[in-house]
């Protein structure tokens, strides 16, 4: 990897990761607790000490420890939702790409729906109904608006991919055009499916903490927007409870500077545009 | 005779020939926005009918058991059990529902927390809040990132250019509502150089006199700066790699050969060109901006209708709620539409056939 | 220096040198070249696809943009009121006030060289405006520069779209000659266009240097269309200039191996069949980043000497003061 921009990113976004699996353990090696998620085992936004750093949250738990154990959670989300979106969005990207047509037209104006209209009512909506709130579920509804970038970007290769010379080829030899498509097509999605995993758990990182932050989530999912949402509503800000919001906050910021980062070093190195010297040496 | 008519009736034919693309690019559009209005209206309706839980059959039992406590919620209760026709055939419903919105126009019933104000009024209350801002940001952020991109994807050679692509990119993926706390913190807080936390001054009351308007616009900066800042980074990027993109094309190395000055080929070849992604981009972001700005409303408790939608959604207020799913997906729908038919304004390939 | 003609060169290029730079190292795109093109000729400069022509083109304009870079070398051009300038080293201003007026430009692949947003009377007179001349006046230089291209008039409210690839062709040349520069540099005008709009643009090429003495350096990697219309031919390959002369010596004496080969490989001259084209040249295509030592030509030429894989070979006159020279160890 020759790449800076992947280097970085990628060795910063591993150690955000195993900061964030090793959340629970530090967790429970700096408390006196049984379970350091103790419910009112302070009083709520009880003020900053030593031993509690961030404070209490508003179920009067540890809010440090919520920090700690919340990043796991939330990038949970953000995965669960990302494969997900991305799942569909091939799907549905492939399909219209390869059969055209009307099937074609039908699912861009779909894509195109999905692209345009707000979806975080729709989320909204949607999630009051949701009576289990939990990882696999959050992440699943997410995943569910997540499909439309990753499908135009898919249909776009597929198309390109089966106008060219050799597939029409391999149709008029009576050869099977779809696995020719999918030998040629993987390799050069690849960057592309793994652009499109980070973008939407990206995407939905942020939905879920813009969720909390409209006031919809449970205490049952404690995930950094949760905690963040929460102290927010609370006045935190003014109130000496920074912490509890910009802990999380620089936490996410950061996990999403690792993900463009990558995305950007894929982009720069399949990308000829972006080169700024000459090639061939 | 036939052939004195020939010639003018030909010229007349191929001058409407020539505007066929035309309206025909203006038909689709048109047809494609009426086609997502409907399926948006459809989703909604079938969101409230068949989420777990029926949540219209739950909002009147609901109603019911706050019998007593929110006045005249038996009588509501009656009234849409009747209303909405709960226990009628499907079909019906959807079709009634229809009917309540092509030719109410949008009418949603009543709201079911302040019964008996219609959810159209509710709505209306809060609406000019959010399409203030919103608006004002948009179209502030759109023509800030436009310019400052082009001119970065100009210089796309110069040390300062590439440094001011990196501080755009560190802005661009930072999280609204992160952007908004720092902000928060940082101006209002700990420096306390802007107000915020309310949308104007707690004594003043809403009215149409200056003091008023100035502490509206003076509440208004930071949410207004969080967005401008955040979306017109997006816009800053993409500009700036339409630029580049546009700035290596053929047509640019001949402005060049034909001795062009430099302000005329930027103004003239390159922004021109790029600009007409810029424009349709605009088209698509109309919606993903609008979640964004509901986040900001509830984070600068501004009364939109985020506040409103997060409000009707802790009480379960599901006719409020409705509308303002579908208010929601009309405003960005009628957005998209409106940039769309602009298009042709700065596409003359859309615009013109080949004659 | 060579003197075939009496008369002084409108344009001259001296040892002129480009590079493509690299992460690591730079690429030899055009190494010291010297040419000079007389008034009222039509200097043509053949060789094949990737050998530097629109690279060469390009830096004559002052326009190389990087990864190119101009690491030596001068072009002076005579301008209209008879002085003498160095196109690389003017300042700005001046340099777009030469473009155009002292030498236009007729890009390769023309079809994307017009603006897609902006009709043609734009993209002409916006030309015209900036290099002086009022607005009403550069509309009337607009149309009179598409008649004589043979272009009807209504183009000029037409955007590019609407125009076949001919036509813009023919826009570009018209918008070349609109000032009636000295020089013309036109970059394989006909590539992309059927055989009857071929001749037809060679044929406007031949009555523009006919009308306004116009000198023109045509590009073309086809050595046939150089025979239908070219006074003087150069022969390019891997980035130096190898041979040049006039067309009747190029083509009954040819010099240099591959000059040779280039006669040999034009379709259907002494009853070859197509097939055998550039392609058939044998040996591998020249690497720009890494030239062989000596005469670059060494590896693919059946006649190579010891000699040519260590020195490169410097232009000679083999045939007398004919004008016709050569950069071969061989002669
Ligand atoms: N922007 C660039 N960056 C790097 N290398 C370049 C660039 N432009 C041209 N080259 C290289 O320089 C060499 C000469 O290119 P040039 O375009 O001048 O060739 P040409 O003779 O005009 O070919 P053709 O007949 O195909 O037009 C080629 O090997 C090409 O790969
Ligand atoms: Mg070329």
């Amino acid at each position: 990897m020759r790449n800076p921009k992947l280097l970085i990113g990628g060795l910063l976004f591993l150690g955000l990761l195993i900061f964030a699996l090793a959340g629970p353990t530090i967790a429970k090696s700096r408390t006196k607790l049984k379970d350091p998620l103790q419910i009112s085992a302070y009083t709520p936004y009880q003020a900053v000490s030593d031993e509690i750093p961030i404070g209490s949250d508003q179920l009067g738990r540890d809010a440090m420890a919520v920090f700690l154990y919340g990043m796991r959670l939330s990038l949970g989300v953000g995965f669960v939702a990302g494969i997900v979106g991305t799942l569909l969005g091939v799907l549905v990207g492939f399909v219209a790409g390869f059969v055209g047509g009307n099937t074609d037209t039908i699912l861009r104006v779909l894509t195109d729906m999905f692209l345009v209209v707000p979806t975080l009512p729709l989320l909204m909506v949607l999630s009051i109904s949701v009576d289990k709130w939990d990882l696999l579920t959050i992440g699943l509804l997410l995943g569910l608006f997540s499909w439309p970038f990753v499908a135009r970007t898919v249909r776009a290769q597929v198309f390109s991919l089966s106008q060219r010379p050799f597939v029409d080829l391999a149709r008029l030899n009576n050869e099977n055009s779809l696995e020719i498509i999918v030998q040629e097509l993987i390799p050069g999605l690849l960057p592309y499916i793994f652009l499109s995993v980070s973008g939407a758990a990206v995407g939905a990182m942020l939905a879920e903490a813009g969720l909390q932050i409209l006031g919809i989530g449970s205490g049952n999912l404690a995930t950094l927007g949760y905690l963040m949402a929460k102290a927010m509503g609370a006045g935190a800000l003014g109130g000496g409870f920074a912490g509890q919001v910009l802990l999380p906050a620089g936490y996410l910021t950061l996990t999403f500077l690792c993900l463009n980062l990558i995305n950007m070093g894929l982009d720069e190195q399949f990308n000829p545009r972006l080169q700024t010297t000459a090639h061939g040496e | 005779m036939k052939n004195e008519e020939k010639p003018e009736e030909k010229s007349f034919r191929s001058r409407l020939q020539r505007y066929r693309p035309l309206a025909r690019y203006l038909g689709n559009r048109f047809g494609v926005y009426l086609f997502t209005l409907w399926a948006s209206l459809s989703l909604a309706f079938i969101l409230f009918r068949f989420m777990p839980g029926n949540p219209m059959a739950m909002s009147v039992t609901q109603l019911q058991s706050n019998a007593g406590l929110i006045v005249g919620a038996d009588k509501a209760a009656e009234y849409y059990r009747e209303k909405m026709g709960l226990n009628e055939p499907l079909h019906i419903q959807y079709l009634k529902f229809l009917k309540n919105m092509i030719f109410g126009p949008f009418d949603f019933g009543h709201s079911f927390v302040k019964y008996p104000t219609p959810v159209n009024e509710v709505i209306g209350r809060y609406l000019p809040w959010t399409l203030g801002l919103f608006t004002t940001s948009v179209i502030l952020a759109w023509i800030l990132g436009t310019a400052i991109g082009a001119l970065l994807g100009w210089m796309r050679r110069s040390r300062f250019a590439s440094w001011a692509i990196v501080l755009t990119t560190l802005i661009n993926i930072t999280p609204i509502y992160v952007l908004a706390v720092f902000l928060l913190l940082g101006l209002s807080y700990k420096l306390g150089w802007l107000p915020s936390g309310r949308p104007y001054d707690a004594q003043m009351m809403p009215s149409w006199k200056w003091p008023f308007i100035k502490s509206v616009l003076i509440h208004a900066i930071l949410p207004v700066g969080t967005m401008v800042l955040v979306w017109s980074s997006g816009w800053i990027l993409g500009m700036r790699s339409l630029m580049v993109s546009v700035l290596g094309e053929d047509y640019l190395a001949y402005a060049r050969a034909k001795g062009l000055s430099p302000l005329t080929i930027l103004k003239e070849y390159a922004f021109r060109n790029a600009l007409l992604p810029q424009v349709a981009g605009l088209a698509i972001v109309l919606g993903m901006s609008l979640n964004g700005a509901y986040i900001i409303e509830i984070i600068f408790r501004i009364p939109g209708l985020g506040t409103l939608f997060a409000n009707a959604a802790a009480l379960r207020d599901f006719n409020t709620m409705m509308g303002l799913l579908v208010f929601s997906a009309f405003t960005v729908l009628t957005g998209s539409l409106i940039v769309d038919l602009a298009m042709p304004l700065f596409d003359p390939r859309i615009r013109r056939s080949d004659a | 220096m060579t003197q075939d003609t009496p008369q002084e060169a409108v344009l001259a290029i001296r040892s002129l040198s480009v590079v493509y730079v690299g992460r690591r190292s730079a690429a030899q795109a055009v190494t010291e070249v010297d040419l000079e093109v007389q008034n009222n000729e039509i200097l043509g400069l053949v060789g094949e696809s990737g050998c530097g022509k629109t690279t060469l083109a390009v830096a004559m304009l002052g326009l190389i943009e990087p990864p190119g870079k101009v690491i030596g070398g001068a072009v002076q051009i005579r301008t209209h009121d008879h002085s003498t300038q160095d196109i690389l080293k003017v300042k700005p201003s001046l340099h777009r006030q030469l473009l155009w007026k002292e030498i236009a430009y007729i890009p390769q692949g023309s079809m994307s060289a017009l603006n897609p947003v902006k009709r043609v009377r734009e993209q002409l007179t916006d030309t015209l405006i900036e290099h002086g001349l009022k607005k009403n006046e550069a509309l009337e230089r607009a149309r009179w520069a598409l008649q004589v291209v043979s272009l009807d008039a209504a183009i000029l409210e037409r955007y590019p779209h609407e125009l076949s690839g001919g036509m813009v062709q023919r826009v570009a040349i018209a918008g070349a000659i609109s000032m009636q520069p000295p020089v013309l540099v036109a970059d394989e005008p006909t590539t992309a266009l059927d055989v009857v709009t071929q001749r037809s643009i060679l044929q406007e090429l031949v009555s523009i240097r006919e009308k306004f003495g116009s000198a023109i350096l045509l590009i073309s990697h086809d050595m046939g269309v150089m025979a239908q219309i070219a006074d003087r031919i150069a022969v390019m390959y891997a980035g130096r200039i190898v041979e040049i002369g006039s067309i009747h010596q190029v083509f009954a004496s040819p010099l240099h191996p591959y000059t040779k080969k280039l006669i040999n490989a034009i379709p259907n001259a002494r009853g070859r069949e197509s097939g055998e084209r550039l392609i058939g040249l044998g040996g591998e295509s020249p690497n720009i980043w890494r030239h062989p030592p000596g005469c670059r030509f060494h590896p693919r030429c059946e006649f190579a000497i010891e000699r040519c894989s260590q020195q490169a070979p410097v232009f000679t006159s083999p045939n007398g003061s004919s004008g016709q020279r050569v950069a071969c160890h061989l002669y």
